[in-house]
């Protein structure tokens, strides 16, 4: 079953600040998309190195919105990445996906 | 209290957001900037000194690691990174304090600039206190005589 994201770390480190986390929120819901697309544009030229970047970038969000075994699972899909394997492929776009659903839910 | 000048380098704007959040909230601290990548921040070393950089070690074309290697007297350095596997390599540099894996709490942010505060005593401060404590213990030298 797929983790569910959640803004506990977010919630955490604003302390309060409401401003904060929605200047935050606003900056992921604008980022997130741009590293998705760099990512997928990568792999689709089978350039796998930059891809596994690209992966190392978007493990930072993944562990921000608190899915802990989803970061997992894309530290390893980096290291396959790098080994030009793309087993995890799949799991690491269900992981992406719900990211930028419960993103876009937030704001 | 007396306030280190620092600046935050890092590609991923979320990153550096989080960054300066987490050093607004340091009352030891002071932002004096920040880059999303180590060229602008070299550019800007060469005009201006700060006296700790919080640096992302994994950045495309230019990681933290080249950076540091650019500096001929580096200030402190507090690594950011999602990679556990770096610590090793890190602790090679005398200018590096502590290494912070992201995500980063306000608590272990905190402990980290506290290491580097400690470290960053002026000399002036460090013999001062030497001073005081010598002066203690000739005061009590003396006492014991008479």
């Amino acid at each position: 079953m797929q983790e569910e994201p959640n803004l506990s770390y977010i919630e955490k480190l604003a302390d309060g600040d409401q401003a904060f986390k929605n200047r935050l929120l606003a900056i992921i819901k604008e980022e997130l998309p741009q590293e998705v697309a760099s990512f997928k544009e990568n792999l689709s030229q089978r350039k796998l190195a930059l891809a596994a970047d690209g992966v190392h970038k978007l493990k930072h969000k993944i562990s921000i919105l608190g899915l802990e075994s989803s970061y997992a699972k894309a530290e390893q899909f980096e290291e396959e990445l790098r080994q030009e394997n793309i087993v995890g492929l799949a799991q690491f776009e269900i992981t992406l996906s719900t990211m930028q659903t419960f993103i876009d839910k937030c704001l | 209290m007396s306030q280190m000048d620092c600046i935050i380098i890092d590609d991923e704007s979320t990153a550096r957001s989080i960054m300066e959040h987490l050093v607004l909230q340091n009352e030891k601290l002071k932002l004096v900037d920040q880059f999303s990548d180590a060229i602008q921040a070299i550019k800007f070393l060469n005009q201006s000194s700060v006296s700790l950089i919080f640096l992302d070690i994994h950045m495309p074309s230019f990681s933290g690691f080249d950076f540091i290697q650019t500096l001929k007297n580096p200030p402190k350095i507090i690594l950011t990174t999602s990679d556990k596997n770096f610590a090793i390599e890190a602790f090679e540099y005398d200018c590096i304090v502590d290494y912070l894996v992201k995500p980063i709490s306000q608590s272990r942010f905190n402990k980290a600039v506290e290491k580097a505060h400690k470290l960053n005593r002026k000399p002036s401060e460090k013999n001062t206190s030497q001073n005081d404590q010598n002066q203690i213990n000739e005061l009590y030298i003396n006492i014991d005589g008479v």
